[in-house]
């Protein structure tokens, strides 16, 4: 592929990931291996669109007060845990029935994000502009929307342990990146507000993919010059979906989130048949 | 009934503007290595290191929130953080033993 198509290409995908907490790789990878390149030579290119579009994000979205870092550290824990599990159990399951679970789930979580109407929290005219942000010692906290304050708290903080810890097997079984269990997990289980959930998940899932990466460089798997297009690409598309996140309403950003993740799921179970 | 809200760290907000403009303006180093790494012959090796400065900003981030949750007696985050460094350090360690 030439590495002015893979910038676009990586551009559009890391827009479109960020936008929905996803992470541009979920996309990405199965376009290019479409064009005939390799899975060995892609997956390091998936995870640096996901590292890169996750930190040209952080920008904006630390501005906006909807990344909330211990929501992610906490999860993230659990699902790193649950990746180095899935990798070292890789080849137990079937890689078609996996790919099958893994559409299953995205339609689920498609269907659980869809069917629900309006926002679950609420502008809250009594709470004070200084109560905005992550609130120290839990994963509560609040944020902007339109000029009004939205506080929310994390329940269900159990399941969505073992959700993320599900999604990072997954992840190490099967080499497909979790952001699009772990943004639905948070929002329809944790009950944590959907730009809330995108934005951490975006953060988040830059550091497994990093930590992957280095991985993938140490065993030279990494095509430098696919890469810095790559790099160039998922920069400016990160940027862009992070912005186009600022200016959507909750209800319409859920509603792409699960158009995207029927996107997903067909996605997946064309590679099967 | 008054609700009750949590408390936000009062330098949280600076600190991540802060960090944000870290994080931009290494982007921007990135940007141009990966740039000179495409357009010069040979630039490779150049390339190779914006990617690694790229993939080295989730992790030190995760170092800075363990840092910044320490200054404010967070405990339990910090160690929450430093747990996940210590996940993503072991990740790599095992893939390459078992490799």
């Amino acid at each position: 592929m030439h590495p002015v198509l893979l910038l676009i290409a990586a551009l559009a995908t890391s827009a479109i990931g960020t936008l929905g907490g996803l992470g541009g790789a979920i996309i990405l990878v199965p376009i290019l291996v479409s064009t005939g390149m390799s899975p060995t030579e892609v997956a390091p290119l998936g995870l640096l669109s996901v590292v890169v579009g996750s930190s040209a994000a952080a920008n904006r979205q630390m501005r906006a007060h909807t990344t909330h870092h211990r929501l992610g550290v906490v999860t993230e824990s659990a699902s790193t845990a649950g990746a180095v599990i899935g990798a070292l159990a890789a080849g137990i399951i079937s890689q078609d029935a996996l790919t099958l679970v893994l559409a299953g789930v995205a339609l689920y979580a498609a269907l659980a994000g869809g069917r629900r109407k309006g926002m679950r929290w609420k502008p809250d005219d009594r709470a004070p502009d200084s109560v905005v942000g992550e609130w120290i010692g839990t994963m509560d906290g609040a944020y902007s929307l339109d000029g009004a304050v939205v506080p929310y708290r994390t329940s269900r903080v159990g399941a969505g342990l073992v959700a993320m810890g599900i999604s990072g097997i997954i992840t190490g079984l099967s080499g497909v990146g979790g952001g699009f269990i772990k943004t639905p997990a948070k929002s329809e289980l944790m009950r944590v507000p959907v730009k809330v959930s995108s934005s951490t998940t975006t953060f988040s899932i830059g550091i497994t993919a990093a930590a992957a990466l280095f991985v993938k460089m140490a065993h030279g798997d990494l095509d430098v010059e696919m890469g810095a297009a790559v790099v160039i690409g998922s920069l400016v598309g990160g940027h862009v979906g992070a912005l186009v996140q600022s200016k959507l309403s909750p209800p319409v950003i859920r509603r792409f989130l699960s158009v995207a993740l029927i996107a997903v799921a067909a996605n997946l179970i064309v590679r099967v048949l | 009934m008054t609700p009750q809200y949590g408390r936000v760290d009062p330098s949280q907000h600076d600190a991540e503007e802060r960090l944000g403009r870290v994080i931009s303006r290494t982007l921007i180093v990135v940007a141009a290595l990966a740039i000179v790494g495409i357009a010069v012959p040979g630039g490779d090796p150049v390339a190779l290191v914006g990617i690694g400065v790229a993939a080295a900003i989730p992790i030190g981030r995760v170092a800075w929130l363990a840092w910044r949750w320490a200054r404010i007696r967070d405990m339990r985050f910090m160690w929450a953080a430093v747990q996940l460094l210590v996940l993503i350090a072991a990740g790599p360690v095992i893939a390459l033993l078992t490799s």
